[in-house]
């Protein structure tokens, strides 16, 4: 169609106007004049009792609806909700696994309690790993601790063999243990000075000491590092004294049989203090100089070794008699301050109670988003689509004849 | 035709009893045209004024006049009347149906518009769509073209190709 008319088209349609208005055509279209009179005439009227119940409906401001209304209006529900409802299912699951997920994160979280206290414990026997177990805290000792991190793909705890031969034949009366820890505390960083403080505290009151201890503070953070020696009675008290000087992280435990260790200290001992009797006796009996030089010096050889084997019962036995901790404090602003938690809902609880729900549902929002807008998209272009296949079937209905 | 209709969340731009009052027999006519059946075109027109009597809201000034947006409507009404029934109006298909022509017109005259009818039943949908439009309706080109969404100066041809096709058919009647 061309964007502007011809002269004479501009003519003979103003001539149409002029005719419906009443006015005059020019004399050479009176023919189209008259049949613009002609085609007004065919107007269909409206009947009186028609255009009464019209103005009556008007005025009520159609209180009714009619039944052509009704039936559109549940044609227009049944069309959305039939088409809508694989969408909203989609999108409610959606929502659904979002919320599970961001409220319960999987993974190492998952295992965790609420407060974010991780605990492990461990336990192993003698062995090679007893030589290499050392005086390592549990959550370092390696191959001799098992954490829960590890646990959903460890095999099944394999049950320990039935007791077998006379009652303590085993000897588990005088077994040795050596028992580690570790912890892992956050506080604030104003506070990291003073809870450094108190794990010397607690170390010191639980007759302990402190092995070797690195702390470092300042205004934005700050932590430290501490490795105790804890008599292993204390250790559990120890242990929960100093669970409360913070928010605990991480704890984990572990103990190892070292009686084996223990066993084989003692028989160098004796065997070396057997070896140093005899050598006694033979220089009792030795008759030459030679003779008595040799046994000398061999005595001196076996005293040498005595020490030694005292000093490995005495290391065998002090790790029995101590356990270590490792102890590991990092700066947290997020925390609560030592001792701020008896157990009493504070605002503060609720300030981070909500700053958590927040966080919840910011992320819960964002996913929600990220579904939202593409599911948006769908619907926009599917509403688009919709009206415009309306509008051609609409416009085919001029074409139907 | 002297109620006042009442509006309803009119916005500041529409007047909806002005238009009922100006629209209502103008609406009615076009629909009847497109139809060919009165009691169908008392339905759609009825359905027409309520479907914009609950619409009010979206009319928007700039989109054109509030005739052009009724009888959008109301085109809409009639097209989709048309689809229930799977067959499209001819004018001059069912004469009994409209208006018969007076006893006391003259001969002359009565041969005249019953050439008119007939040459309107030659006409398409879409050409007795526009003389709808333009005659019995009263839309000046602009709300026409509104209406059926093109140009001014395309519903001007449209129209124009119109009225030459009815003028060479009443000759020929």
């Amino acid at each position: 169609m061309p964007d502007h008319l011809s002269p004479e088209v501009e003519r003979e349609l103003e001539a149409l106007d002029d005719a419906l208005a009443g006015r005059a055509v020019p004399p050479d279209l009176a023919e189209l004049g008259e049949l613009t009179r002609e085609l007004r005439a065919e107007r269909p009227a409206i009947s009186e009792d028609f255009g009464t119940r019209l103005d009556a409906r008007v005025r009520r401001g159609f209180p009714d609806g009619g039944p052509r209304r009704r039936a559109s209006r549940w044609r227009l529900w049944s069309g959305w909700s039939a088409g809508l409802a694989p969408a909203l299912g989609v999108t409610a699951t959606a929502l659904l696994i979002a919320v599970v997920f961001v409220a319960f994160p999987s993974g190492d979280d998952e295992m965790a309690p609420l407060g974010g206290d991780r605990t492990t414990s461990s336990e192993s026997s003698g062995g090679a790993a007893a030589e290499s177990g050392g005086t390592e805290p549990a959550s370092r000792s390696g191959a001799t601790t098992s954490s829960a991190d590890s646990a959903a793909g460890a095999p099944e705890p394999v049950p320990p063999a039935p007791a077998q031969g006379a009652p303590r034949s085993d000897g588990r009366d005088r077994r040795m243990v050596e028992r580690s820890a570790s912890l892992v505390l956050a506080a604030r960083p104003r506070d990291i000075d003073g809870v450094s403080a108190r794990v010397q505290e607690v170390t010191r009151r639980q007759g302990g000491f402190v092995a070797s201890s690195t702390v470092s503070s300042y205004a934005d953070g700050g932590g430290g590092s501490f490795v105790l020696r804890i008599p292993a009675r204390n250790l559990d008290a120890a242990m929960a004294a100093l669970s409360r000087l913070g928010s605990v992280r991480e704890r984990a435990q572990g103990s190892q049989d070292i009686t084996a260790q223990a066993v084989s200290a003692r028989s160098r001992l004796t065997d070396a203090k057997t070896e140093r009797s005899s050598l006694l006796d033979q220089l009792g009996a030795a008759v030459t100089l030679q003779e008595t030089a040799e046994i000398r010096e061999r005595l001196e050889l076996v005293s040498r070794e005595i020490e030694r084997a005292r000093a490995g019962v005495r290391r065998v036995r002090n790790r029995a008699a101590f356990s270590t901790v490792a102890v590991e404090l990092v700066a947290d602003r997020g925390v609560s301050a030592p001792g701020d938690d008896d157990g009493a809902w504070t605002p503060g609880d609720a300030a981070r109670d909500a700053l958590r729900l927040l966080e919840v549902a910011a992320g819960v929002a964002l996913i929600a988003l990220a579904l939202g807008i593409p599911l948006a998209l769908l619907v926009l272009l599917a509403a688009l689509t919709a009206r415009w296949s309306r509008r051609r079937r609409r416009e085919h209905a001029l074409d139907v004849v | 035709m002297t109620e006042p209709a009442p509006t309803r969340s009119a916005g500041p731009e529409l007047d909806f009893e002005a238009l009922y009052r100006g629209s209502r027999d103008d609406v009615y006519a076009y629909v009847t045209t497109m139809l060919r059946d009165r009691a169908a075109a008392e339905d759609v027109t009825a359905a027409a004024f309520e479907r914009a009597y609950r619409k009010q809201g979206t009319y928007r000034p700039g989109r054109g006049s509030e005739r052009a947006w009724l009888f959008g409507i109301a085109r809409n009404a009639a097209l989709d009347e048309l689809r229930r029934r799977k067959r499209a109006a001819a004018l001059a298909a069912d004469p009994a149906d409209l208006d018969a022509a007076a006893p006391e017109d003259a001969a002359e005259a009565a041969l005249r518009r019953a050439a008119v009818r007939a040459a309107l039943a030659t006409l398409g949908p879409r050409e007795r769509e526009l003389i709808a439009l333009k005659f019995h309706a009263g839309l000046d080109n602009a709300e026409l073209a509104a209406v059926i969404g093109v140009s001014v100066s395309n519903a001007g041809t449209q129209l124009h190709r119109a009225m030459t096709k009815l003028r060479e058919a009443v000759e020929h009647a």
